[in-house]
């Protein structure tokens, strides 16, 4: 037993050092956002008091058992049986109680010690999020920063800026809200988003007309491209600041090259659907985001999938991802469909995954809503029940963020299914205007 | 356990030395100061207690979920949870066995929740269902490995009783289940093991 006793204890493990490394900066945050607090309201609580765990009057439910209540706990009692009215996944935990019995710990916890809800965010990334009342960026360490009035918002491609919208004007701004540049247009703007290769080109729309402007904010190289574009966040291919889809008014999927204006490759509507080819060869020069000579608009078009709701490009620019409201179709880098997925309901929120071969949806079906884990090609799993509103998977791929309307929480969803909950969102934001949704996970420093 | 029945609950110190001896190899009263320094505010005595259990936190959590990245996660929890609760914490009772309780439990829930994933029934698909993601990093230890073939409750168990030197009676009050339960699955654990370490 000796032995094995030693073996356990002194086997050196993989990452043990590093994960230290990533933590102590979480830890140590939380620590100072505890004093922040304390400061504001005026208390530390009480030194030496008992933790309460199974104390008299405490409500920490041990597994299976349901404790005395008091007044405060009662509160508690009612967010846990919201949780379960919502139909919070058993599958994430052996019974949907100690989920509960989880968040409802971290619920107490918050009422006692006002610490910070965003300690407790991931390492590695700050998160963008849009109320009615503006854009924040929200930071690993706990603090937030209010951008502007942005309706809309993107980050750049190593997140040192945000483009925004605000009724009819586009607005770049630094991570701590300083007005870089600002475009004003004679009709409203939205669905801004900033290329992804230098970030040399920021791209919205303006109506129905799709638009241009370098990423500098030159008032001379702000251009129209396309007409009758539907209100679809453009998605610009990794690693370009030319190549760019959109989906058009008409149900079809183009992608253009900005700087010539020509389309590279478009769907179409009402065409049969193309047999696939042999092989898919990547097109063009990843680095610069060119296509190969003659590879695209000569191919027979695919039909493009119904009423596209969210477009995006797998992170090695191989793979277009068109959400629809009836499942999730996959393209070739040169227009081809590969795969459509049907899904169980309404698919409305797509998040794709750094790996490119699964992607997070929200669908809802008879007023439920789900957050389904898409594997690309195909195999599908749940995640989550509850009505989420904006969801992102940090860069590193381990954690996906979900903002949980109902409960006004956002919840990070670790490896194995680990959840962690961040509680009173809009008041942590100060956002009057309504529950912050997730617009964007960007970049480790 | 209380910190004053501490020294009563420490097992005779294991054959040369051990980086993770328990707590009572240590003073007490010197975690306990660590503990009030922190209440008042003292990042330098978080880092000091962070130093001191972040080892056996992590090592607890990746014997139990064999995942670096669950691991990492689990123990960083589990220190954010210490943070939040530090100012009900009863100096009285020590700090170390309290972080495990959490670290283990975490491990146990995540564990089981990598086996309860399931699929949802879509209309007209056809792919086979993709794979689970692998461990996120080899072991080379075949006692560490054959671990990995048990329950995440027997995993716990032997991480308290061989890692942290619990007793089962304190097992059983960590875990909350009835130490006959704890006894039971201690001896199934090291059948396995021990047929590992006899090859």
């Amino acid at each position: 037993m000796t032995t094995i006793a030693e073996r356990l204890r002194e086997q050196p493990l993989p990452g043990e050092a590093e994960a230290a490394a990533r933590s102590w900066p979480v830890v140590e945050a939380a620590l100072a956002g505890r004093e922040s607090a304390a400061g504001r309201s005026g208390r530390h609580g009480a030194p030496g008091s008992a933790v309460r765990h199974g104390a008299p009057g405490s409500a920490v439910r041990h597994r299976g058992r349901a404790s005395v209540l008091g007044p405060r706990r009662a509160v508690r009692l009612a967010l846990v049986c919201a949780l379960a009215g919502a139909g919070l996944v058993a599958a994430l935990t052996p019974a949907g109680a100690e989920v509960g019995d989880w968040i409802g710990d971290r619920f107490a916890e918050r009422q006692d010690q006002g610490a910070p809800a965003f300690v407790g965010l991931p390492p590695g990334g700050s998160v963008l999020a849009i109320s009615g009342s503006g854009a924040y960026a929200v930071h690993a360490d706990g603090s937030s920063r209010r951008l502007g009035s942005f309706s809309d918002a993107g980050w750049s491609p190593r997140g040192l800026h945000v483009v925004g919208v605000d009724g009819r004007r586009v607005i770049a701004v630094n991570p701590v809200g300083t007005v870089k540049w600002t475009i004003a247009r004679p009709g409203r703007v939205h669905h801004p988003a900033w290329s992804l290769g230098e970030g040399y080109a920021v791209t919205y729309l303006e109506g129905d007309v799709l638009r241009v402007v370098a990423g500098d904010g030159t008032p001379a190289t702000d251009r129209a491209l396309r007409g009758r574009a539907a209100p679809v966040t453009p998605a610009w291919r990794p690693g370009s600041d030319r190549i760019l889809t959109y989906a058009t008014a008409a149900g079809a999927i183009e992608t253009i090259d900005v700087v010539t204006g020509a389309t590279v490759w478009r769907t179409s509507p009402a065409a049969a659907r193309a047999a696939p080819a042999a092989g898919d060869p990547a097109a063009g020069d990843p680095a610069t985001g060119d296509l190969a000579a003659g590879d695209h608009a000569t191919r027979d078009p695919a039909p493009a999938p119904t009423a596209v709701r969210e477009l995006a490009w797998t992170r090695d620019g191989r793979r277009v991802v068109a959400l629809s409201s009836d499942g999730v179709t996959i393209l070739s880098a040169t227009g081809r469909t590969l795969v459509t997925i049907p899904l169980p309901g309404v698919s409305r929120e797509l998040a794709v995954h750094p790996s490119g071969r699964r992607a997070a949806i929200v669908v809802t079906r008879g007023g439920q809503a789900r957050v389904l884990d898409v594997r690309l090609p195909g195999g599908t799993w749940q995640l989550f029940q509850g009505d989420v509103h904006g969801l992102a998977w940090s860069q590193d791929g381990r954690h996906l963020l979900l903002a949980w309307r109902a409960t006004g929480q956002w919840l990070v969803i670790g490896p194995g299914g680990r959840m962690r909950a961040l509680h009173d969102v809009s008041r942590e934001l100060g956002a009057a205007g309504g529950f912050p949704r997730v617009a964007g996970w960007c970049c480790p420093g | 356990m209380t910190g004053d029945g501490q020294a009563a609950l420490v097992p005779a110190a294991p054959a040369g030395p051990s980086l993770l001896a328990r707590a009572g190899a240590r003073s007490g009263r010197d975690e306990r100061r660590l503990v009030r320094e922190v209440q008042r505010g003292s990042t330098e005595a978080l880092e000091e207690l962070f130093r001191r259990e972040w080892p056996r936190a992590y090592r607890a959590a990746y014997l139990v979920v064999h995942d670096a990245a669950a691991a990492e996660d689990i123990a960083q929890e589990a220190f954010l949870a210490a943070v939040r609760a530090i100012d009900r914490f009863d100096r009285r009772r020590p700090f170390g066995p309290w972080m495990h309780r959490i670290v283990v439990n975490r491990a146990i829930d995540v564990t089981r929740a990598r086996s309860l994933r399931r699929e949802v029934d879509a209309a007209a698909v056809e792919s086979a269902a993709a794979p689970p993601d692998p461990p996120s990093a080899p072991l080379s230890s075949d006692v560490v490995v054959a671990l990995g073939d048990l329950s995440p409750e027997q995993r716990a168990v032997v991480v308290l009783r061989f890692v942290f030197e619990y007793t089962p009676g304190e097992i059983a009050r960590a875990l909350d289940m009835p130490r006959g339960t704890v006894n039971s699955r201690l001896r199934r654990a090291l059948d396995r093991l021990g047929e590992v370490m006899e090859r």
